[in-house]
């Protein structure tokens, strides 16, 4: 695997990420795709806390989570729009904010993977003389 | 056709071991509310949903319920990798571990193997998501109880992840009813 690691500049995805992470919505009823995935919920008006329990506030510990956790943020985003619009395919803002997350998941996602493996069978990082699938962790052991 | 991907959908990384909570957790995995039955459910319904809109939500929660089966799966892994034979038997899991050792198997916390009796699958879309949205009650009712039977905040979090995607599924699954049955479906 090509693990470039070091190569990586700090916070690199801040110039890409920031502007488009609070989408400014009429109703003010999406939060950020980061809040959205430590609640588990991007809307704020279904949001429902369980007694005192805060979500909580994700955080890198290195490099490769850094990545994760912001692949994780827009993959959870879309699969919530997306099932929003299952049920109303007319909404064309939230089509149009799909496919800015999609953008960005999709940068970072090649990020990621150039670095630490394949997330897929059909990834443009297999396409290596090693069957690099086996080199990274598997989901169940954790992102540290 | 499904496409694995290398991730949790969130991420699942507990520090200590607690047989008593994986003793409760199985029950999201093989128990009558659980994860498997919820995908089993959704994925086998959509087959019989009248237009697009159900197709699309049920072939799509059902598929973010395989996710979750994942999630409560590494769970259960992460909190028993390290167990002794001692330890699994003061846990009450030794007779788990007779037939399973330490792999992974779906059944309730009771010990109960999953049943494909726990969903049903009627052809009626009025009648099959009215169970999807009782079944994502009482997995957020199931939630909250192992919440409450947890102090590891590690734990904690995933829990309040996953309570919160029945919460959001439920919401999904009761507008698709609501417009079927004014369409007359």
């Amino acid at each position: 695997m090509n693990n470039n690691y070091y190569n990586i500049p700090e916070n690199w995805y801040n110039n890409f990420t920031n502007q488009i992470d609070i989408y400014n919505d009429n109703e003010k009823n999406l939060t950020t795709p980061k809040i959205a995935l430590e609640r588990g919920n991007l809307f704020n008006n279904l949001y429902n806390q369980y007694k005192n329990y805060q979500y909580y506030n994700l955080k890198a510990t290195n490099k490769k989570e850094e990545l994760l956790y912001n692949i994780l943020k827009y993959k959870f985003a879309m699969n919530d729009i997306g099932l929003y619009l299952d049920i109303y395919p007319k909404d064309q803002n939230m089509i149009n904010l799909y496919n800015k997350y999609l953008n960005e998941e999709k940068k970072i996602c090649n990020e990621y993977e150039k670095s630490f493996g394949p997330m897929t069978l059909d990834s443009d990082y297999l396409k290596e003389n090693n069957w690099v699938w086996l080199q990274s962790n598997w989901p169940w052991e954790g992102t540290r | 056709m499904w496409k694995y991907v290398k991730t949790l959908q969130y991420p699942v990384n507990i520090k200590k071991k607690d047989l008593k909570m994986a003793k409760y957790l199985v029950t999201q995995y093989g128990g009558a509310n659980g994860e498997l039955s919820a995908a089993c459910r959704y994925l086998n319904q959509r087959y019989t949903m009248p237009d697009d809109k159900g197709k699309a939500l049920l072939t799509d929660i059902g598929t973010e319920e395989l996710a979750h089966i994942e999630i409560i799966s590494a769970m259960i892994y992460q909190l028993t990798k390290d167990a002794t034979l001692e330890e699994l038997k003061q846990a009450n899991l030794d007779t788990n571990y007779a037939e399973h050792g330490k792999g992974l198997y779906p059944t309730n916390s009771d010990g109960i193997p999953f049943s494909v009796a726990y969903f049903a699958s009627t052809g009626d879309p009025i009648a099959d998501l009215s169970e999807d949205m009782a079944a994502e009650q009482k997995a957020r009712a199931t939630y909250e109880n192992l919440i409450n039977l947890t102090q590891d905040q590690d734990v904690i979090n995933v829990l309040l992840f996953l309570r919160q995607r029945e919460i959001i599924h439920f919401e999904r699954f009761k507008s698709l009813y609501e417009e079927y049955k004014k369409k007359g479906y």
